[in-house]
């Protein structure tokens, strides 16, 4: 398991970007080791606080419940654009007839989960809860992988000479400024940390590129690891473009 | 007991992706024998959780065959049912109530229970086992094509330790838990096993890890055309022809 100082040296050395962690973690001969059991616990600090959030504020909130101030809120929203006048009175009708309708089977369904579920509710949301924190780990770790797999492969065309272990353990620094993640369920504010820790996890990305790598320059780590972005682009683009000759040409 | 031990040791070392674990592998004096070890190992200790799992699912989910009635008897009664003409009503209702019970049964094949999770116990392992069958011959067939130098039985051995993440699935205990990521490090796995067996270059590596799973994608895209064609020429005989009168 990993130690608190070891965790905390690696939270500074990513949150900061400096070079000596992601050397660290890349001479490290179980550095991928290391790399996963940092981005493991920053993954599951996360998930434990929203998961924590989530099962506080609902572990009494049954199925019908949960349908019922579905459906005030929605009935909110339309009484607000009908304020607006982005709804006709005939319009809003027909709208509000049908949502009324879909809510009736939803509540019914409802009432049906309330009454043929085993567990008590609190078990339940519990074992909800539970799941949404170990499920972080694993959302994170499939991305990581991914992503690292094939920025390896455009690093390697690059010049770059790194072993997927040594990518790994490097790009798992990247899981430093998610922590941030974890204020996700502030009000209004949970939105603007969670963008702020997806662009400083770019800078620490594109550091951890380069110096796993080792290249010299700061831009080939940044080419390696957007390239993948512009070659889907660029894929999609020349699709695109193919189809509208196609659908041209048959006109 | 010592055998177990030995074996879970090394399949965390393999899913630490620690070189030791391959080279191990390598060594092995029985490496298919040692792959089947590894291989059951992890399938039956991931069913046995899977069943744990499914207790608890049943326990916290609802009655499925509830829902689809009380979710078609409120769908029939809906105002939109009385726009349908009365002559065309029943006939309309029967066959949306065919698609209806199809889709219910399909769902029906995902919705975990007791009964699937006891058979996984066998075809858990059983699954795991044709899967590296298939994926091993072709890697070495790959691999050697591309020039390199290990055995069939050492590329067992090694590819065994690929199933290593599989062991992550224990964590189906928990009803929900999304188990992401483990495919992506299986294909991690494989390449390090290959790199360790056959001793080619990191490209080639790359290429004797990555063929084997285009060709089986190939395989089975080209079984679905084949079924599906199948079907549409049985669906097309069973109709009668377009145009062809009364």
């Amino acid at each position: 398991m990993i130690q608190l100082t070891d965790f905390r040296n690696l939270l500074r050395g990513g949150l900061l970007l400096e070079t000596s962690a992601f050397e660290d973690l890349r001479d490290d001969p179980d550095g991928f080791a290391r790399g996963l059991q940092f981005l493991v616990a920053v993954a599951l600090i996360v998930g434990l606080v929203l998961g924590t959030y989530g099962f506080v504020t609902s572990w009494n909130a049954s199925a019908s419940t949960s349908i019922s101030k579905a459906e005030q809120g929605v009935n909110q929203v339309l009484e607000q654009m009908e304020q607006m006048g982005a709804l006709g009175g005939g319009e809003l009708d027909d709208v509000t007839a049908n949502i009324r309708e879909g809510f009736g089977v939803a509540a019914e369904v409802g009432e049906v989960v309330d009454d043929t579920t085993s567990a008590p509710l609190v078990a339940v949301r519990f074992l909800e809860a539970l799941a949404k924190v170990l499920s972080q780990p694993f959302g994170w770790i499939a991305l990581w992988l991914t992503w690292g797999v094939i920025t390896l492969a455009f690093a390697r065309v690059l010049g770059g000479s790194a072993t997927v272990q040594q990518m790994l353990a490097t790009t798992s620094l990247v899981a430093a400024p998610h922590i941030l993640d974890a204020l996700g369920f502030v009000p209004c504010g949970g939105v603007l940390f969670q963008a702020i820790a997806f662009f400083w996890g770019l800078f620490v990305y594109v550091k951890a590129t380069a110096v796993a790598n080792r290249f010299d320059a700061v831009w080939l780590g940044a080419l390696a690891a957007f390239a993948p972005i512009l070659v889907l682009l660029l894929l999609a683009l020349a699709g695109a473009v193919i189809v509208g000759a196609a659908v041209s040409l048959a006109n | 007991m010592d055998a177990l031990r030995t074996i879970l040791h090394q399949v965390l070392d393999a899913l630490l992706l620690r070189d030791t674990a391959y080279e191990t592998a390598n060594e092995a004096s029985h490496p298919v024998r040692h792959g089947v070890a590894i291989i059951v190992t992890i399938g039956v200790i991931v069913a046995l959780a899977g069943v744990v799992g499914a207790a608890l699912t049943g326990w916290t989910t609802p009655d499925f065959d509830a829902i689809r009635e009380t979710v078609w008897n409120s769908i029939t009664q809906m105002t939109w049912v009385n726009d349908i003409p009365a002559k065309e009503r029943g006939e309309v209702l029967t066959n949306m109530q065919q698609m209806y019970d199809a889709g219910w049964r399909v769902a029906a094949l995902f919705i975990p229970s007791a009964s699937k999770a006891l058979a996984g116990v066998v075809l858990k392992p059983l699954g795991l086992l044709v899967a590296w069958l298939v994926y091993g011959v072709l890697a070495f067939v790959t691999a050697r094509l591309l020039g390199g130098r290990g055995s069939l039985g050492v590329t067992y051995g090694a590819t065994a330790l690929a199933a290593s993440p599989q062991l992550l699935s224990i964590f189906q205990v928990i009803p929900g838990v999304n188990l992401a990521g483990l495919g992506i490090w299986a294909v991690i796995c494989n390449y390090l096993a290959l790199k360790h067996t056959h001793d080619l270059s990191p490209g080639r590596t790359f290429w004797a890890t990555v063929m084997p799973y285009l060709i089986l994608i190939l395989l089975v895209m080209l079984l679905a055309s084949f079924v599906g064609v199948l079907t549409a020429m049985r669906f097309a005989n069973g109709l009668p022809a377009i145009g062809g009168g009364a």
